[in-house]
């Protein structure tokens, strides 16, 4: 660096003078550019005097309840944040003719498994549809007509009916069975639902805090059937236990509870499908 | 504290033990707060922002290769958490209403009771903190790792993964940033 360093270069070594690493030669160029250049003199002054603020600045104390705040979340730790936790660590970074090659051979397989003649026995001959029914209904069918095509994956292949009401509505292309009788047309593997929960929270911190509830709170079985459905298996005992846990979330409830008193009275285990947006 | 103490801290959490873990929290969570304080500016936030930091140190602490490198790991994972807490708030329009003149920003200088001749230091102070909490995330960082947490260069390198040189010239461009802000305000 010669005579022609400018103010600019000068601004560039600010800090570096303030740590004094600076060499030699340098150095003096600097100062020699300061003492002719009351500009960059008086720069660096606001510079120095920024810094000190800065250094001097000190620290908002925190909330007394962060540690125990710590605690109870991590308390309250679940299946569900782990599962996410394995699902953060898994490195997904594959190249792209991989997953252009790992997409090809899932969609073969699904389009194998559908057209599979062991899948066909296990299916209902259409979904169910729920015309002209009742709000509490309109809120169930978009939730229906999808566990009804996800039956599928329902447990240990499974299938999965809507249940009571909903099959007894009007406006089916087809005569309508009863639950008796569809278990006794697809033999004893069926599975009726007997509630459907759905989440009507619009953030997402909601649903998951609806989903580790239930994982947590409850000592009911739960299976995840698909991404945003859950089935949860419980005995009528544990039914209000879990309209607990819904009363503080917002969500519908069909049946609701008044038209499911006949639930209370069955001694078999009872299937709920929640359904999070 | 020293490095080999907190070290040997670092190493009784890892085998679980949570008076241990409780011991770090209660060392680092005023540095971890006012650093998630920087780029959330909301008091709220910064506390939720701050426990998921720890959160995610409790769970990932057996993932820490070197026990001494602690303070490092912890800002690097801390700064990630931010900048991450930060994008997603920017995106649901969280700042809008956390401008440098919003009378309820934590970062608003709350002058009742402020004895007069303080008041002034206390302004410029909280001027400062809300130019530096407006500044961009790059310029911000290292601004708060280096002038306020006082963390040497080859840390804030390891933290930011970028070369030591990096390091001092992106210093040297955000003070200057700083100070033009401060005296274009003031």
């Amino acid at each position: 660096m010669g005579q022609t360093m400018g103010c600019t270069q000068i601004h560039e070594l600010f800090t570096e003078f303030g740590d004094d690493t600076l060499d030699r030669q340098t150095r003096q160029e600097f100062q020699n550019h300061l003492t002719a250049c009351p500009t960059c003199s008086s720069s660096l002054t606001e510079f120095q005097e920024t810094i000190q603020e800065l250094n001097a600045l000190e620290f908002v104390q925190p909330p007394p309840d962060i540690l125990s705040g710590i605690h109870a979340r991590l308390a309250k730790t679940s299946i569900l944040d782990r599962l996410l936790g394995i699902w953060h660590d898994l490195d997904f970074s594959f190249s792209i003719p991989a997953a252009a090659a790992t997409i090809a051979i899932a969609m073969v397989a699904g389009f194998l498994v559908k057209n599979s003649p062991l899948m066909e026995n296990t299916m209902v001959d259409r979904p169910v549809r729920l015309s002209q029914s009742l709000p509490a209904e309109n809120i169930a069918r978009s939730s229906m007509t999808q566990l009804a095509t996800t039956q599928r994956s329902g447990p240990g292949g499974l299938p999965i009916l809507p249940a009571h009401r909903g099959l007894q509505q009007a406006g089916y292309p087809h005569k309508t069975l009863t639950p008796e009788e569809l278990a006794s047309a697809h033999g004893a593997s069926l599975l009726t639902l007997d509630l459907i929960v759905t989440d009507r929270s619009e953030h997402p911190d909601q649903q998951n805090i609806l989903f580790r509830d239930l994982l947590t709170e409850g000592e009911w079985q739960i299976q995840r059937l698909q991404k945003g459905l859950l089935l949860v298996r419980l005995s009528p005992q544990q039914l209000p236990h879990l309209y607990q846990i819904l009363a503080r979330h917002q969500v519908s409830v069909t049946p609701s509870v008044s038209a499911s008193n006949h639930l209370l009275h069955k001694n078999s285990m009872l299937n709920v499908a929640v359904r999070l947006k | 504290m020293s490095k080999t103490e907190t070290a040997e801290l670092v190493r009784r959490a890892r085998q679980g033990e949570k008076q241990a873990f409780n011991r770090l929290v209660m060392l680092y969570q005023t540095k971890i707060y006012n650093l998630a304080l920087g780029y959330v500016k909301q008091e709220d936030e910064a506390k939720d922002l701050t426990q998921d930091i720890f959160i995610t140190v409790y769970r990932r602490l057996d993932k820490l290769r070197e026990e001494s490198k602690f303070t490092s790991w912890l800002y690097q994972l801390a700064i990630n958490h931010c900048r991450n807490r930060y994008r997603r708030l920017q995106r649901r329009g969280f700042f809008s209403s956390q401008s440098i003149d919003d009378p309820e920003s934590p970062l608003q200088l709350r002058t009742e009771e402020t004895p007069e001749n303080t008041l002034e230091r206390r302004n410029r102070e909280s001027t400062l903190r809300q130019v530096i909490a407006e500044m961009p995330a790059a310029e911000k960082e290292i601004l708060l790792l280096r002038d306020i947490h006082e963390l040497p260069y080859d840390e804030i390198s390891a933290i930011l993964k970028i070369p030591l040189g990096t390091v001092k010239s992106k210093l040297n461009r955000s003070r200057l940033a700083l100070k033009q802000r401060l005296k274009d305000l003031l």
